[in-house]
């Protein structure tokens, strides 16, 4: 008898309930194959080479609804990859046109069709998204997406060991033969991820990465290649897919292939080309046991350098000895308080920049390797010399030579920081011994960097000193000259003057102030 | 269930059992990546960072390492890697000069920077680091300069170990150089390197920089043709070391290779233990830093028909970030500055300086490997089981070696599986001599003594060794 009665209290409440289910089921996906079903697919994939992305086993639903919830109510623009494929287009915003019980019903379905196997999502959690991301009127961007809400690839996938890339520098429209090439650089890549970066250049390169791939399951593995130019995947010593020729990425070029892969470690090997145009790479592998991005997506936070902005202390400078764009690779950068700057040539022995405002950011060299030439931070950033600053001339009419053609023996001898900590550079040129200590200082209202030469001991015959070798000069009132039509130097202690297109001065006195002025 | 977590424990804190890492406090808020250490007198220490500053400590050989006090010394420096203290100032390694770094007017903060040398190139590339030693017993300084790119040359004696005299003269002396990580002395004063596994560079290894050698890889030989030095050894392709080696004795083979993976795979600092015992049973002995794995490693030098050769072993382990530049001080205090920015590192930290001291309890460990004209002599910390230590079943041979080649790296090839076929051991029982029968001239030789106890039933704290044999001697 209780039995009886168990039985049919749980009669009722299924009969309860089903409707409530079957409602729910059934709204989601009517709501989805009105609002969402064109562009995605009513199977969630849609036509063959569908420009919209696939929801189907997509790792953007992959953990927190609110990744979606929020794509969808405020909408999603800019390049993003959906199971190894590129896509570049816009979501428009749907939040206006679906009630959080609508945008939950068709996530729930979505995130539990085709292969999803998500939670099921809440009204409620939609209207808290909602309401955190009130008066929001800018889309997302995956990037942003995907540091808001990490997706949490499952750990198990395939990963990649012990990995070498070789960059070649080279114009090729078809895969070349690499066997007879030399790489321009190799490098170890201990993020186990291929990325076009590793060239550091954007086009007329290829590259080779070689190294390991662990799996945790002999099986059938599939591979999606997709790449701008060319691209050509070997696994074991074999070759299992290839992106042929010049062309983009995110198109019909894209090529999956199904191959096989053995437990523990199979043998990688990646080769890539771009010819012109933005370079692009997408390896995505999907096994028995997961799928994983072996490629660098260039969405996520990128090697993007922080902003880490030198400043000197009050009445002082601050030194950095890096490479700066711009200057000689042996160069000191000095940014005086007030708001001038200089990169002093120890290649050249004189300056090679100057600029005003902020000084430099090490973000650049002082994150990741720290690969290339900063740019000065500031402003009106005059390149003075791209040759030495000082050479012996048989007249001032004569062209100014090259490095190890000036006549004169150099030698930098070092600096040294006075009571404030501004630098005093050192050299020396045929016994000669030079002193250069440069200041800020304002005149009505104006920048100033005031740079001063002593000279001790006898400075040979027909000495000159190149003020700038770089940049456009033109003459001004009063023995004012104007570099780049933006700075005005002025010369004590000896008469400037242009020759050859150059700035330079004959070196008779035992010093020289040479009075840089911003307007 | 238990015995598993006991054994996992053991295994995570052995080392714990006989050497204590710690971490020194460094200046709040400052980030110092640290590319070397110097000692000073005072028991002050000095750590350049890669960002280009230097900072003086006190404190750090202190039993309370909280009280530690730093004062920064310069700044602006190019990515320093290598440093010394001597007469008053520091003389530091930037990438692109050998620079003298004094504090005239006695503030504690340095006011005159004197190049002493800047006579090779640096064309911009990052890759072009410098590394630098202290001075020789003859006062000169030794740098050994990275590849531009890690593969090609792209500047003046890029790929060359070069000699520095204290007035400033460079004199480029041998050529092959790939991608250090660190130089040093040995006891007996000679000049060792760590190369990296790359082109021409099968595994990672520990080199004897020897003057009229070759390291190995022939980018850098531009320079030589440019300044008309003689053309430096050529090797051929894809081929083994042993074989050119023949072909021109000019080329060095590496004195220990670190076989890739199994221990480390990018080695840096080389010093002496200079501790006459205070750091424990190995002092002589070279350790060796490791950035990717965050170790230190004990490196068994001998020498032998004229060439360095000899034995790595596995030693410290756990440091919290890529271990760089180390230096040991005479009380067996070893500092170790950890950086892995833009390399990664097992240990997670981006940076770290720590110092290890030795506990007193020795460990049981295979102290030497050395070769005889028939096979291996090895000598113990401590004595060892009669029984386990005359077996021939405990003492596992391998054997391989690489290709020498201009791409990068190398599996391990032509495998073979020396056999001991015969132990004697010795009469204080702390040494036995292993009578080896196939074994190969110019291959590692991994010996794996598992089953091996000590005279007290313990196991080895580290059973495998590696021995690079580039000579067999004929008695």
């Amino acid at each position: 008898m209780a039995s009886c009665s168990d039985n049919l209290v749980k009669g009722i409440l299924i009969l309860i309930l089903i409707p409530f289910l079957a409602h729910a089921a059934e709204d989601g996906k009517a709501n989805y194959q009105m609002f969402c079903g064109a562009c995605h697919g009513n199977d969630g994939v849609g036509a063959k080479n569908n420009p919209n992305p696939p929801l189907a086993k997509s790792e953007w639903l992959l953990g927190s609804p609110d990744r979606a919830i929020s794509a969808v109510l405020v909408g999603l623009t800019g390049p993003i990859e959906v199971r190894g494929r590129a896509y570049n287009l816009a979501m428009p915003p749907q939040g206006a046109v679906l009630s959080d019980e609508k945008l939950a019903s068709i996530l729930t379905y979505v995130r539990r069709s085709w292969g999803n196997k998500q939670k099921a999502v809440k009204p409620e959690r939609v209207a808290k998204v909602r309401a955190a991301l009130k008066g929001r009127e800018k889309y997302f961007t995956a990037e942003e997406l995907r540091k808001t809400y990490p997706i949490p690839f499952p750990k198990r996938w395939p990963r990649l060991k012990n990995l070498i890339s070789s960059v070649y520098h080279g114009k090729w429209e078809y895969m070349p033969d690499f066997s007879d090439m030399t790489p321009h650089a190799t490098e170890e890549e201990p993020r186990g991820l291929v990325d076009v970066a590793h060239a550091e250049r954007q086009k007329e390169f290829a590259i080779v990465w070689e190294g390991e791939i662990h799996t945790n399951r002999e099986g059938d593995y599939q591979a999606l290649l997709d790449a701008s130019d060319g691209a050509r995947l070997f696994v074991n010593g074999q070759l299992i897919v290839e992106v042929k020729g010049v062309g983009p990425r995110g198109s019909e070029r894209a090529r999956r292939t199904r191959f096989r892969m053995l437990k523990g470690l199979n043998q990688f090997r990646l080769e890539y080309f771009n010819n012109q145009g933005t370079p692009g790479l997408t390896v995505y592998f999907q096994g028995p046991t997961g799928s994983a991005y072996l490629s660098e997506s260039h969405l996520e936070v990128k090697e993007s350098a922080p902003r880490i902005p030198l400043v000197p202390e009050k009445g002082s400078a601050i030194l950095y000895r890096n490479f700066i764009e711009g200057a000689h690779p042996r160069a000191i950068g000095v940014g005086y308080d007030g708001g001038v700057n200089q990169a002093f040539s120890i290649g050249h022995l004189g300056m090679d920049l100057i600029w005003q405002g902020s000084f430099i950011d090490g973000g650049k060299h002082w994150s990741n390797r720290g690969k290339g030439f900063q740019k000065p931070s500031g402003t009106d950033v005059i390149r003075l010399l791209n040759q030495p600053a000082y050479a012996v001339l048989p007249d001032a009419a004569s062209p100014w030579p090259d490095r190890g053609k000036t006549g004169l023996n150099e030698n930098y001898l070092g600096y040294s920081l006075d009571e404030n900590g501004l630098p005093t550079f050192r050299y020396e040129l045929q016994g000669v011994k030079i002193r250069e200590h440069s200041s800020f200082s304002k005149k009505e209202g104006k920048r100033c960097l005031i740079r001063k030469l002593t000279f001790t001991g006898e400075t040979p015959p027909h000495l000159y000193l190149a003020l700038a070798t770089k940049p456009k000069i033109s003459q001004g009132v009063e023995g004012e000259f104007l570099l780049d039509d933006k700075v005005s130097l002025t010369v004590e202690g000896a008469s400037a003057e242009i020759r050859n297109g150059n700035l330079i001065a004959p070196v008779t006195s035992s010093s020289l102030i040479i009075t840089y002025t911003w307007p | 269930m238990k015995l598993f977590i006991t054994l996992t424990l053991t295994a995570a804190f052995a080392h714990a059992q006989y050497y204590q890492t710690e971490a020194i406090p460094l200046p709040k808020g400052e980030i110092i990546e640290v590319g070397s250490i110097a000692l000073l007198p005072d028991q002050k220490i000095a750590i350049s960072g890669r960002r280009g500053s230097i900072w003086i400590g006190s404190g750090c050989y202190d039993a309370d390492l909280s009280k530690v006090t730093w004062t920064r010394f310069a700044q602006g420096l190019h990515e320093p890697f290598g440093m010394h203290w001597k007469d008053g100032s520091l003389y530091v390694q930037q990438r692109s000069e050998y620079t003298r770094i004094t504090d005239k007017n006695g503030d504690g903060r340095a006011d005159d920077f004197q190049n002493i040398c800047d006579d090779w190139g640096v064309s911009g590339n990052y890759h072009e680091y410098s590394f630098g030693s202290s001075p020789d017993r003859n006062g000169d300084v030794w740098m050994v300069t990275c590849l531009t790119g890690s593969s090609g040359s792209g500047a003046d004696w890029r790929g060359w170990g070069i000699r520095m005299t204290q007035d400033g003269v460079m004199h480029p002396e041998i050529p092959g150089v790939r991608s250090p990580g660190g130089i040093g002395f040995n006891r007996e004063g000679d000049v060792f390197y760590t190369d990296n596994q790359g082109p021409w560079n099968g595994s990672s290894s520990l080199k004897w920089l020897q003057v009229g050698g070759f390291m190995g890889s022939p980018a850098g030989n531009v320079s030589a043709k440019k300044f008309n030095l003689p053309a430096p050894p050529n090797p051929q392709n894809k081929s083994r070391i042993t074989i050119e080696r023949e072909k021109d004795p000019r080329i060095t083979p590496p004195a220990v290779v670190f076989p890739h993976g199994r221990v480390g795979q990018s080695p840096t600092a080389v010093i002496t233990d200079v501790s006459e015992g205070k750091f424990g049973p190995f002092s002589g002995q070279v350790l060796v830093g490791e950035q990717t794995h965050s170790q230190v490693q004990r490196v068994d030098l001998e020498k032998v028909n004229g060439l360095y050769q000899g034995a790595v072993f596995q030693f410290i382990n756990g440091y919290s970030s890529g271990v760089v530049p180390m230096q040991m001080a005479p009380d067996g205090t070893l500092f170790v500055g950890g950086t892995n920015r833009g390399w990664g590192s097992r240990g997670t930290q981006p940076f770290a300086l720590e110092r290890t001291r030795w506990n007193g309890e020795v460990p049981f460990e295979i102290k030497t490997m050395r070769v005889t004209p028939t096979g291996f002599q090895l000598t113990f910390t401590q004595p060892v089981d009669m029984e386990s230590a005359s077996k021939v079943s405990s003492y596992q041979m391998k054997a391989w070696t690489y290709i020498y080649q201009k791409t990068y790296g190398s599996p391990e090839v032509d495998q073979v599986t020396p056999k001991v076929t015969a132990v004697h051991v010795g009469a204080d029982r702390l040494g036995v001599k292993l009578t080896v029968e196939g074994w190969v001239k110019g291959h590692v030789h991994h010996l794996k003594a598992v089953g091996l106890k000590s005279a007290k039933g313990k196991s080895l704290w580290h059973s495998d060794a590696y021995y690079t044999l580039n000579e067999i001697p004929s008695e």
